[in-house]
């Protein structure tokens, strides 16, 4: 047989040899181990007695407006209440009237004040929402329990008691205390938003007056007041060059305005000066084609001469006088002409500017809409707020109601046993085999033949196994028992027969 | 094989040999005026059947055999741990014609007493030798308890000179095996063993039949110095080891002090599993 197989013989016996010889001990270790944690669980360990108290939270569901503030806040609430009255004054206070804890010096009050807060319990019981909306439909806390535990069944209750009132109380207290500071803050928001409102406007109001004429609702009437002007700057052009005309006839002595006189012969005619004009050009012309006795040059001549006389111009006196007036008419024209045009200028400049004026324009407009809609909500919320106020002042709104009153506990409560007797099971397993190894690794008597010989190297001339005698065989598993059974049956049996005797 | 193995077989294809039937057998008395030592041994290959003239036969009740583990009286499977033991003795012995042995362990209660009486009684089922088992731990005398016997007188009384040595063997019932117990408890075991009454009595046991088989039932070797007087005079030593009992430690304490001794092997006695 290989080596191998052999080793692996003997481990198994080996493995068969330790669980028979270590058996007993396993089990009176653990026997041992898990009673004294039985007894540990059941005298031992600290009794602990729970008072607890049921509170219901309610009217958390009125209407939309009020879930808004109080569903969705309960659980803060009751954190926030947790941890005010958890605070350290305040579990002194109450382990100072009921004389909970040691708390003669800094260290045992610190001490108290952590096995007080690990004894009160808060647990939250959830249930579905009254308001079946499936948008709604979610968990909500509608009640709590609230438990304290300790050593004596009294105190746990008056404890309880007290912590539950103080709970309610304190309800109250943070309502009051959270629609303020909600009040507040949009107080302070409405405020905000009317100084940005107004700052707004004013800018809106200083940028309309800036640009009073350029604005989209003057375009209209700008291009009207262009077309005005351009009539009126034609008309005074018209004049200007009438005037101007006139003087180059005075000037010369036919004057140049002959094409003029030619041209606007109907306004000559009916204009003296025009036409004295009109036939000094006509009689340059004659001339340059004719001699001085053409017919029609002696005609012409003759007929200024009548015009002359006629107008009381008379050689280069008059027409001296005629030049300044026309001068004086022309001066005013020129200017009314370049007014007109600067006019006209400004009318097009606003015009051209009147995209940009748009934009500039809604931008503070749509800022100053955005601002005033800020406010109108802020208001509007504040407005809620107070209203929400008004109906918790009339007790409508959430309300903390001790629903179970704490009551003295009869039994000790201790969730802890189970925990000690696992341990227990555990530890008892684990001494169990631990003295197992060290009784076998303790334990150098010789237990096979292998043994003895690799020892004595000498041989084993025989192995004699375990002979048991008739009686030991009797005395040993269920034979013993059978045995008893009937000594005790006997024992009975005896014991009834006295009695019938006497 | 041995002149001794073929006479075991030659008996057992005549009469079939039965442990149990052994047992059962009684023979009856010795006519008396005979010693002990006058047992006439017959040389023939047939059943040897010794009359007992000053030899005690008291027989032994087969229940009370039973219930003390003597395994003759046993089941087969153990009486054939035995004859195992039995046939290696008589390979490392009895070839080199030699016919005495000292049963002993390292501590009491580890099955000496009780191996040598099995032992004996197996070599006694060889139907051509007889055995003597000596009771020699006088300080706490246990062999004539294993066959129902009471208080009665042995070595000890022997050797003190308060009996004669017919008064103190007994044949319990059994062929070809007789005991001496060790009789009244007594502390100067040692040197009781190293007087020249017993030096006498060991010679005239091993010399006188050159059939005859002794077996010495001695005290522990840690707890006695019996054994090393003994074993100047016997021809081999069989220690007993208790499995799971018998430390490392005492069984190496055993063989140095047995250094010298002819010790021939051991048994691992009450072997679990």
């Amino acid at each position: 047989m290989p080596r191998r197989e052999q080793s692996e013989i003997y481990d198994v016996n080996f493995l068969k040899g330790f669980i028979r010889r270590r058996k007993k001990l396993f089990f009176v270790v653990s026997s041992v181990i898990f009673g004294a944690s039985v007894l540990f669980a059941s005298f031992f360990a600290a009794k602990v007695y729970v008072s607890s108290a049921t509170i219901l939270v309610e009217g958390k569901s009125s209407d939309d407006v009020r879930k808004g503030l109080t569903a969705g806040h309960i659980e803060e609430r009751l954190q926030s209440i947790t941890q005010q009255l958890l605070s350290r004054d305040k579990l002194l206070e109450i382990i100072r009237q009921y004389d909970l804890y040691d708390t003669k010096d800094q260290t045992s009050a610190e001490n108290a004040i952590r096995t007080m807060k690990e004894n009160i319990l808060v647990r939250t019981i959830k249930a579905d929402d009254l308001d079946k909306r499936p948008s709604l439909a979610r968990l909500v806390t509608v009640a709590f329990t609230l438990s304290f535990q300790g050593k004596d069944p009294e105190t746990v209750q008056k404890v309880a008691s007290r912590l539950a009132s103080l709970y309610v109380e304190k309800n109250e207290q943070v309502k009051d205390q959270m629609i303020a500071q909600k009040t507040a803050v949009l107080e302070q928001k409405l405020q905000q938003t009317k100084e940005e409102a107004d700052i707004l406007g004013t800018k809106l109001s200083d940028f309309k007056r800036q640009n009073a004429g350029g604005l989209p609702e003057s375009i209209p009437m700008n291009l009207e007041q262009i077309y005005r002007l351009n009539a009126q700057l034609d008309e005074v052009n018209n004049k200007i060059n009438a005037l101007e005309d006139r003087g180059r006839s005075a000037e010369g002595p036919f004057g140049a305005s002959g094409v003029q006189a030619s041209a606007g012969s109907g306004q000559a005619a009916s204009d003296p000066w025009a036409r004295l004009a009109q036939l000094r050009m006509q009689l340059q012309n004659l001339r340059a084609r004719y001699s001085e006795k053409h017919p029609d040059v002696i005609k012409t001549r003759s007929e200024i001469q009548q015009l002359e006389g006629i107008l009381g111009v008379s050689g280069e006196q008059g027409n001296k006088a005629a030049s300044n007036a026309r001068e004086s008419e022309l001066k005013k024209y020129v200017k009314q002409r370049d007014d007109i045009q600067k006019r006209l200028a400004e009318l097009t400049r606003r015009n051209q500017m009147g995209p940009m004026i748009q934009t500039e324009l809604n931008r503070l407009s749509a800022d100053y809409d955005n601002a005033m809609k800020q406010y109108a909500d802020a208001r509007m919320k504040l407005s809620e707020t107070k209203a929400m106020k008004e109906i918790d002042e009339t007790l409508l709104g959430d309300r903390f109601i001790i629903i179970d009153q704490p009551i003295v506990p009869q039994k000790p409560d201790n969730p802890r046993h189970a925990k000690i007797l696992l341990a227990g099971i555990f530890l008892s397993l684990f001494c169990g085999l631990f003295a197992s190894i060290l009784a076998e690794n303790l334990d150098n008597s010789i237990k096979s033949a292998d043994h003895l010989q690799r020892i004595t190297k000498l041989p084993v001339l025989t192995i004699v196994p375990l002979m048991k005698s008739d009686e030991e065989k009797a005395a040993s598993g269920h034979k013993q028992m059978v045995r008893i059974l009937e000594d005790l049956k006997r024992r009975a049996q005896r014991v009834v027969s006295k009695g019938q005797g006497s | 094989m041995s002149r001794l193995k073929k006479a075991l077989e030659k008996a057992k294809k005549d009469r079939g040999d039965s442990a149990v039937d052994l047992a059962n057998r009684i023979d009856p008395a010795p006519p008396p005026g005979e010693g002990v030592l006058s047992v006439v041994p017959q040389r023939e290959y047939r059943p040897f059947k010794p009359e007992y003239s000053c030899t005690q036969v008291v027989p032994c009740d087969p229940d009370a055999l039973r219930s003390n583990r003597v395994v003759a009286v046993c089941t087969e499977d153990e009486a054939n741990k035995m004859k195992i033991l039995r046939t290696q003795i008589m390979n490392l012995i009895m070839e080199q014609g030699k016919n005495s042995f000292l049963v002993t362990s390292a501590n009491p209660g580890e099955g000496k007493t009780l191996t040598s009486i099995n032992l004996a009684i197996s070599f006694s089922h060889q139907l051509n030798k007889t055995v003597l088992l000596v009771d020699t731990d006088i300080r706490k005398p246990t062999l004539h308890k294993f066959f129902g016997l009471g208080d009665r007188p042995g070595l000890s009384d022997y050797l003190i000179g308060k009996a004669r040595i017919q008064d103190v063997l007994i044949n319990p019932g059994l062929d070809r095996f007789v005991i001496l117990p060790g009789g009244r408890p007594l502390t100067n075991s040692t040197e009781l063993l190293a007087s020249p009454r017993m030096t006498f009595l060991l010679n005239e046991m091993k010399q006188r039949y050159d059939n005859r088989f002794i077996i010495f039932d001695s005290a522990p070797v840690l707890t006695s110095a019996d054994p090393m007087v003994l074993s100047n005079h016997v021809d081999g030593i069989l220690i007993v080891v208790e499995a799971e009992k018998t430390k490392r430690e005492d069984v190496k304490k055993v063989l140095e002090v047995m250094r010298d001794k002819p010790v021939i092997g051991t048994v691992l006695n009450k072997l679990v599993g």
